[in-house]
């Protein structure tokens, strides 16, 4: 038997190799860019189904049943359920990240000037930990319906849950129209610098399609920011009780 | 041959007397700076007076002076070698600064970088990372033709190109995050371009990436400030090119 046939035969165990990869800062870097990708992939459509609050209120109640009842009800928790590995994944190793950065500098300078990094990436833990705090007050809002039951409760003509009316309740509420806009505000920060410096935490580097997917990306985000701003916006300023 | 008056500065330099020493800034009036000299020039001339005193001089790290050894440092002004394109602080004149300037100067703070004297760190960390796999292993004899083994143009441009690193530490002293990524995958770079370290590739990202995570350095957030504080221009590219070693070598690791 040659030595790599040994080596080959004698393998590291699964948690090692899966382990090592994880806790090093590089791997942590690809599982933060892999996550985030996705979870982009979802705001895109979050956002494309929410738009449909601009139609009559049927297309997005019909829409609502849809999602709850596809695959039996199986495939909403199918995606609830990887979403959420995705989330705990990107925000576990960003703040394992963030902890080792910080021990890295013990003593600070006393005069720092900035390069060429922007305001995005250096707020990004910061904007992360926001965009997830106001998560789990959205989530409470429209999903378990704890902030407001009584909106969150109502029925259209057919029965179903009305996702229209509740929409549009909320956002005839200018306070919670600010607060919406701005967790979008953070939304658009985090994925200012998350779109464009993706490329490169994979290991994707190239002098021409690099500086497009980045640019690319950047629109994206600032597609997604105007569309997710225009939802409460637009609901405050047509009046939001139909 | 300059035209221009020689001038006066004040200094905000970090003084610590040893490892120890919580240290602290002090400052010192330049005068009679000429453009022409270089920063490390003006310092030799603060130095002068210091010693004239009888006072300590400002220990700081110097050896070729033309920007190739890479032992010069210093944080000049919130900036690794004062942040110009493509300088060492040995380089950089004093043609830059003003008369009346005020000029901060600290020495590159992470924690594997720890201050020995004033201005002075212990790099010896980045030798730890080279050791980790910084090198090809061949055999000993003669040395071979150097011409023996063909390597295309671009490919040894792009070696040669990571090869440029001199291993001052600016890349660590700039990142938010004091992560060595720019150095280490320069030498990566350096060495996978090339037949004689393609053997070693995978293996070498593992280790030396991995050596890394253990000194202490952080991790890289992309924010490219090493890339613009290196005095050397090494490209973001190498970065890209080490991690999709360490990714391959991670994935397929057998041992």
């Amino acid at each position: 038997m040659s030595e790599g046939e040994r080596v080959v035969r004698g393998a590291l165990p699964f948690s090692r190799l899966v382990g090592g990869f994880v806790m090093s800062s590089v791997g942590a870097k690809v599982i933060m860019a892999l996550t985030g990708v996705v979870l982009w992939l979802f705001l895109i459509g979050h956002l494309v189904g929410n738009l449909q609050i601009f139609q009559v209120p049927d297309a997005i109640n019909s829409y609502a049943v849809f999602l709850h009842t596809l695959g039996h009800g199986a495939a909403l928790w199918a995606v609830r359920a990887s979403l959420l590995a995705c989330l705990f994944a990107h925000v576990g190793m960003g703040l394992r990240l963030a902890a080792l950065n910080r021990a890295a500098r013990p003593v600070a300078y006393a005069k720092t000037r900035r390069l060429r990094t922007s305001p995005a990436a250096l707020w990004m833990a910061a904007s992360g930990v926001l965009l997830f705090v106001f998560l789990v007050f959205h989530l409470n809002h429209f999903t378990t319906g704890m902030f407001d039951p009584a909106s969150f409760g109502l029925k259209d003509a057919e029965g179903r849950q009305d996702v229209y009316r509740m929409v549009r309740i909320a956002f005839s509420n200018p306070g919670l129209v600010v607060v919406y806009v701005v967790a979008q505000l953070f939304v658009f920060s985090h994925l200012l610098h998350g779109t464009a410096s993706v490329w490169q935490s994979i290991g994707v580097n190239h002098p021409v399609w690099t500086p497009v997917l980045s640019g690319m990306g950047r629109s994206l985000a600032l597609l997604i920011f105007l569309g997710n701003i225009a939802i409460p916006v637009i609901i405050l300023i047509v009046g939001g009780r139909p | 041959m300059s035209s221009q008056k020689s001038m006066n500065l004040t200094l905000q330099v970090w003084r610590q007397k040893s490892k120890r020493d919580a240290g602290g800034f002090t400052t010192y009036q330049a005068k009679g700076i000429s453009p022409d000299q270089s920063f490390l020039e003006m310092l030799d001339v603060v130095n002068e007076e210091l010693i004239a005193k009888g006072e300590d001089p400002i220990a700081f790290d110097h050896d070729c002076r033309e920007g190739i050894c890479g032992m010069c440092s210093l944080y000049i002004n919130g900036a690794p070698h004062g942040g110009f394109p493509g300088t060492t602080t040995c380089q950089l004149h004093m043609r830059h600064f003003k008369d009346g300037d005020e000029i901060t100067i600290e020495p590159w703070r992470a924690k594997p970088f720890p201050v020995l004297k004033d201005l002075i760190v212990d790099r010896t960390s980045f030798d730890r990372l080279v050791q980790a796999g910084g090198y090809v292993s061949v055999n000993t004899g003669g040395a071979p033709d150097a011409n023996a083994v063909p390597i295309p143009k671009k490919e040894a441009d792009l070696a040669m190109d990571a090869a440029s690193c001199i291993g001052c530490g600016a890349c660590v002293a700039a990142c938010p995050n004091a992560s060595a990524m720019l150095f280490v995958s320069a030498k990566i770079s350096q060495l996978r371009h090339l037949p004689q370290g393609e053997a070693e590739r995978k293996k070498r990202a593992l280790n030396m990436l991995t050596r890394a995570d253990k000194e202490g350095f952080g991790a890289c957030r992309n924010h490219f400030e090493c890339e613009a504080a290196c005095p050397k221009d090494i490209p973001r590219r190498v970065m890209a090119e080490a991690y999709r070693d360490f990714i391959e070598a991670s994935a397929l690791r057998e041992e």
